[in-house]
């Protein structure tokens, strides 16, 4: 039937839940508006910005060019699930005490980019940073403070491994 | 005892970071909504100059799920035009009624259960439209002959205006040389990643509003909402959310979209919410303004500039609307820069063309006028045969003459711009950056360095708008003179010895909070977390001015002044009482640590305690001492209105910024980077190292934007070629420099904390330093920039025309 | 920027996909990686009836590396490309390509199939495909057929795939083992779309000379172009570089390159020749480097 609503059921920082939504519905939506994750950022809703950056079975995603129907039976973590209670990750840390944000608007996204960055890519030097981080755009801090906390997170977290982002690992 | 002198107390981040890490920010399409809250969709313009002839309703109406359609037409029941600034100037509704000026221009709203519903409304809607010719080049806007905007207004000259200081005529008469150059500066908007975003409700019971919007200010723009609205000013309520995603500037313009909200919500009896999209913002929102300008200079052969000759031609868009046309008034008030010019000329005027309409923008007329002044000083260099710097520094204003008041009553209290380029220089010579520009150009590298020396005005005087008028105007019975700049803040003890301060900035990032909890900490020899900051406007509850808002890089001037008034008067009331309560003259008390204490004793109270004994034992204490809420206002320095001959202090502070920039060109491709920057700035005094460095390296990469990267584009017919981000090109972190900042500090005397404000920095003078590199690299080609973005293949018709 | 309303039929295998393209046909698009359709659907460029979800075909995401070929399913994700140690091996101008695809969370969803079924000028993976040699498997409920890309990608934007058909996979023709490759690219910011960019596979025979030489520029041209002529010239030649900067400039002036708003007919024109010539010349100074090893 056109447009018929369909049921997602999904895992979202390792809860399952289910919605339903039409099908035409962007995921970054479904998160924000039907599950409640305001964390998830939109900026542009065409896949340039990276504000909605989120992990899709822990690898990053727009969630601005997928349908929310394509996440069901994934994993999806966004910006809430990656601290620890109230203990941030090693990544969250680093944004702080670099000054890597300002306005918080770009950060969920460009956080979640430099964890899976960080995990990809070892020995990550200044340019690495640069180029690896390029699919988020911020206006507030000229990447200074941005590169700066990617560069420390990376040395913080190959002296302290830190638990998985996700439950599963790997990829799909 | 004031705290004055002693270092602002620091911490590593900020207070605002945790929340926003979390992500837990609370951004305006966060906020819950009523029950029954519509959802708004516009209709948008694709011409750039139409009749517009019928809008066709019938389908949207008949989708599901699809509640209202307004128009224009509808509106004029409950919203009037926005007032502007110039009496008699074209209407400006906020959406277009007979005639569509700009594409992106709104004509239609749709109201729906759901944005998804009501964006099907929109394309359901059977807009009939009559092309009409279109124009958006400034200077082809301006001729008699050009298709008109606003057929009753007759022309699309909106306003002009002329400025005379000092004895301009004398001096190019007895010049040694004239150098003149004509320039032209590009359209382009700071475009935050979060857009705009309104939730109103209209209140029958009280004929007003309730408008959730993430507006920064200036308040001045309230009482226009108001008129609009056609309701007395205190029946607006606008609450802005506790997180703005970025402004710089382009928030002041969400206005006429509260306005266009709250009328839709009073018709459809419903609360109304929208959320602008990216491609709505590139077409729709507002930008800077751009500008063709012809800029010349009086010079005696040695440099020395005696006067400045200027015509701007500035293109705010398809209409004139508040608070423009304050974009030339920078231009006007500090045409001279850092520099000792003693005379100008300047003729403005404010054109009106097919594109989208201007406003505040991170600079607002700075890099405009920047551009062109620094350009010119270049020129100069190249024409004389003296070196760029010796030119800069012959006509720089030297430490012994501040304050300073130039020409056009701008009344500059501090500076040591020798020095602070001198540290910049050192700087250079340190990154050892004319050794690399060497290597580099020896393996066949196109590579060169510029430079950019300007003055930062800071914490405008809203007096300074009011040079649009002429001094007739201004000396008119029954008008209205206009001055000053001021803030409040409130600080309170609470009953449990906490101390939590209320401010109001309509902040978006800049870190606020922490340097104000900084600023009393410091007053209480508290740490920095011991400080409650609330930054929040609820105009029902906020205490507020005019003048409220975040821009003009105020904050540290106006609301840290405020902040610093209040600590100091809650201190003295807290040692009042302490003096009552441990039986010591209030001369013998020292506040240290949070802990009042008699000096020579061992006698003290702390915060909790003093609160402690106010609370519960009030009835033991006299009736005047207990004083633990104290609201303040400060109001900057040296600011009046216009004279009659059109003086003006535009602005509480000058902060002085060296800049240089190290470009590379690709001598095949012509794709130009900067690679290295180094600002060295004047603040005044810092409170936060941390924050400022991410305010100037945030204004480096807006400026680099605008220089090389952003341009709202349009084509002859009013099409914008740049309506996505795949086209409006923001700097990414592969575009952003390294950065070297650093601070040359000269103290205000004339602020409460001697700091400059600093909010906008290089995104003025960025511009000018980068075009000044691309000169340098493109050396053997003899160019002189004048004209932004410097795209490739514009590098290549230079050098294509060259050989 | 929402969609419009469409149906959405997911499909599990090839066999449901080839029914839903009979079945809808010109109604339907089909949705693989998302990251050029949803952003035009998003943009209302594009508003299709019927959505065809082709994602939980596994069994079309794989890299097969052979002996002289390379078997690539359609559903491959980008970035299953860029981290395949077999491919950057085997097969390293089309890693160097892919690194090149917008940035990683693109990379993480885009796949092999969805950027040739979309042509984009400039596309990093069809200038690849058509420098290497190529022929894509398409097939419908009618018919399974091969054809190479150069009869694929007609033009921009424009491929010979049909309304009912769907493309299986690509196979590679391998250069030899030993070769050097070259990937030059220019665009305004990293991970844009290219202004113009040059592909070049170069190899030298037992007697160091140049035998074997791919040459593919994209970017304002329309479909890539496998530019022949100039390799005919190259190969063989004692590598003047006067004499290949004149080839350059000759067999470019024959193509037809298309200009716009934001780059220029003559601008694009003199832009695909300097990458060119920079490809060109690292792809010939690599192979010499190699071959002398």
């Amino acid at each position: 039937m056109f447009n018929e609503r369909v049921t997602i059921e999904l895992k979202v920082n390792g809860k399952t839940l289910s919605e339903s939504a039409e099908p035409r519905m962007l995921l970054s939506d479904f998160l924000r508006h039907n599950l409640g994750f305001t964390g998830v950022h939109v900026g542009c809703e065409h896949g340039v910005c990276g504000a909605c950056t989120v992990l899709l079975d822990n690898q990053p995603v727009r969630s601005c060019l997928m349908f929310a129907v394509q996440a069901r039976h994934h994993e999806i973590t966004t910006i809430e699930g990656l601290a620890t209670g109230n203990e941030m990750h090693a990544v969250q840390s680093a944004f702080r005490k670099h000054h890597g944000l300002q306005c918080g608007f770009c950060t969920p996204g460009m956080v979640l980019t430099a964890v899976d960055l960080i995990r990809r890519v070892p020995d990550l030097n200044e340019e690495d940073v640069r180029e690896g981080m390029s699919g988020n755009l911020c206006r507030c801090t000229g990447y200074d403070g941005i590169v700066r906390a990617v560069l420390n997170a990376a040395d913080d977290l190959k002296s302290q491994p830190q638990r998985q982002v996700s439950q599963t690992e790997g990829r799909s | 005892m004031s705290s004055g002198d002693r270092p602002f107390p620091q911490i590593e981040g900020r207070l605002e970071d945790a929340r926003l890490l979390f992500g837990r920010g609370r951004y305006v399409d966060d906020l819950p909504v009523a029950t029954g809250t519509l959802h708004a969709a516009f209709a948008r313009s694709s011409h750039g100059h139409a009749k517009i002839a019928g809008v066709d309703k019938s389908a949207a109406l008949a989708i599901d799920g699809v509640v209202a359609v307004f128009t224009a037409a509808d509106l004029a029941a409950v919203l009037d035009p926005f007032p502007s600034i110039v009496r008699g100037a074209p209407e400006y509704r906020g959406i277009a009624a007979d005639k569509a000026r700009y594409v992106g221009e709104p004509v239609a709203i749709v109201l729906a259960r759901d944005r998804y519903v009501a964006e099907d409304g929109v394309s359901a809607l059977d807009i009939a439209y009559e092309a009409l010719p279109a124009v958006t080049d400034v200077d082809a806007a301006a001729q008699s002959t050009a298709p008109l905007l606003h057929e009753s207004f007759g022309t699309n000259v909106v306003w002009k205006n002329q400025y005379r200081y000092g004895d301009p005529e004398t001096a190019f008469r007895n010049a040694d040389r004239i150098v003149g150059i004509d320039l032209k500066f590009p359209k382009y908007n700071s475009t935050p990643l979060e857009t705009y975003g309104v939730i109103a409700e209209y209140l029958p019971e009280t004929d007003g509003y309730v408008i959730h919007g993430n507006f920064q200010g200036p308040f001045s723009l309230m009482p226009v909402l108001a008129r609009a609205l056609r309701v007395p000013d205190s029946r607006v309520r606008v609450i802005v959310p506790q997180d703005i995603g970025g402004s710089f500037g382009n928030k002041a313009m969400v206005y006429p979209y509260m306005g266009l909200i709250a009328a839709c919500a009073r018709l459809a009896k419903r609360p109304v919410k929208w959320i602008e999209d990216r491609a709505e913002h590139l077409l729709g929102s507002a930008s800077g303004t751009d500008r063709n300008s012809r800029i010349e200079a009086a010079i005696s052969n040695d440099g020395r500039v005696h006067a400045i000759r200027m015509d701007i031609r500035e293109n705010v868009g398809a209409y004139l609307r508040a608070p423009e046309p304050s974009c030339v008034m920078r231009s006007l008030t500090t045409f001279s820069g850092p520099y000792r010019i003693e005379s100008g000329a300047i003729e403005a005027a404010c054109v009106l063309t097919n594109t989208l309409p201007t406003g505040l923008n991170r600079g607002y007329g700075g890099q405009q006028y920047m551009f062109s002044l620094e350009r010119l000083m270049d020129a100069i260099a190249r024409e004389t045969g003296i070196d760029r710097l010796d030119v800069r520094r012959r006509n720089f204003l030297k430490v012994a003459e501040f304050p300073y008041l130039t020409t056009t009553g701008s009344y500059y209290d501090s500076g040591d711009y020798e020095n602070c380029l001198g540290h910049a220089l050192e700087h250079l010579r340190n990154e050892g950056w004319e050794r690399t520009r060497n290597r580099l150009r020896a393996e066949g590298r196109l590579v060169g360095i510029g430079v950019a020396t300007c003055v930062h005005s800071a914490a405008s005087n809203i007096g300074y708008v009011t040079l649009a008028l002429s001094p007739e105007e201004r000396a008119r019975k029954g008008y209205n003179t206009k001055s000053g700049t001021n803030d409040f803040a409130q600080i309170a003890l609470d009953p449990s010895g906490r101390l939590r301060v209320q401010i109001g900035t309509a902040g978006a990032g800049q870190g606020h909070a922490t340097a104000v909890a900084q600023i009393v900490a410091r007053e209480f020899g508290l740490g920095v977390r011991d400080v409650d900051v609330i930054d929040r406007i609820d105009t029902e509850t906020t205490p507020w001015t005019i003048t409220t808002g975040t821009y003009a890089s105020r904050f540290s001037v106006v609301v840290g002044g405020a902040v610093q008034r209040a600590a100091v008067r809650l201190a003295g009331h807290l040692r009042d009482i302490a003096s009552y309560l441990l039986n010591a003259p209030t001369d013998q008390l020292d506040i240290v640590d949070g802990v009042i204490k008699v000096r020579n004793s061992n006698r003290s109270l702390s915060l909790r305690q003093l609160a402690g004994a106010t609370q519960w034992n009030r009835g033991d204490l006299p009736d005047d001492l207990v004083q633990l809420h104290v609201s303040e206002s400060y109001g900057a320095s040296n600011l009046r209105s216009p004279d009659s001959e059109n003086r003006v202090n535009a602005a509480a502070t000058y902060g002085f910024m060296a800049d240089f920039a190290m470009v590379e060109i690709d001598p095949i491709t012509f794709v130009p980077r900067v690679l290295k920057y180094i600002a060295v700035h004047d603040v005044g005094v810092p409170i936060n190292s941390q924050l400022i460095r991410g305010q100037i390296a945030g204004g480096i990469v807006h400026g680099i934007g605008g220089a090389l990267y952003e341009h709202l584009d349009y084509d002859e017919n009013g099409q914008m070629m740049s309506a996505s981000f795949m086209d409006y090109l923001c700097p990414t972190a592969s575009e952003a420099p390294e950065m070297v900042i650093d601070h040359f500090d000269t103290r205000s005397p004339f602020t409460a904390l001697g700091v400059k404000g600093c909010g906008e920095n290089s995104a003025m003078s960025a511009p000018a330093a980068i075009a000044s590199a691309v000169d340098d690299a493109l050396a053997t080609f003899k160019t002189l920039i004048s004209e932004l973005p410097i795209t490739p293949p514009a590098i290549w018709r230079h050098v294509a025309g060259a050989q | 920027m929402k969609p419009a309303p469409f149906k959405y039929v997911e499909v599990a295998d090839e066999d449901a996909l080839a029914a839903a393209l009979a079945e809808y046909g010109d109604e339907a698009s089909l949705l693989a990686g998302g990251q050029s359709l949803v952003p035009m659907m998003n943009f209302r460029v594009v508003s299709p009836e019927v959505i065809i979800d082709l994602n939980r075909i596994d069994a079309l995401s794989y890299i097969d590396c052979r002996e002289d070929t390379l078997r690539i399913g359609a559903l491959t994700r980008h970035a299953m490309l860029e981290d395949s140690d077999a491919l950057s091996r085997r097969c390293p101008l089309l890693s160097k390509a892919v690194g090149n695809v917008a940035h990683r969370a693109v990379r993480n969803r885009g796949t092999t199939g969805g950027t040739l079924a979309l042509a984009y000028p400039g596309a990093e993976i069809p200038l690849a495909l058509m420098t290497l040699g190529a022929d894509i498997v398409l097939r419908s409920q009618r018919e399974e057929r091969r054809v190479g890309i150069g009869d694929f990608i007609l033009g921009s934007l424009d491929t010979a795939l049909a309304e009912d058909e769907y493309i299986r996979h690509v196979e590679v023709e391998l250069p030899p083992p030993d070769s050097i490759v070259s990937f030059v690219e220019t665009s305004r910011r990293h991970g844009d779309f290219a202004i113009a960019v040059a592909a070049v596979v170069a190899a030298r025979n037992d007697d160091g000379q140049l035998s074997f030489l791919h040459i593919g520029v994209s970017g304002g041209v329309g479909a890539p172009v496998r530019v022949t002529k100039l390799e005919q010239m190259i190969v063989g030649s004692d590598l003047d570089d006067q004499v290949i900067a004149e080839g350059i400039h000759e067999t470019i002036s024959e193509i037809e390159v298309f200009g716009d708003h934001h780059y220029p007919e003559d601008f694009r024109r003199h832009v695909i020749q300097g990458v060119l010539r920079r490809a060109l010349n690292e792809a010939i100074v690599g192979s010499e480097r190699r071959h002398v090893q």
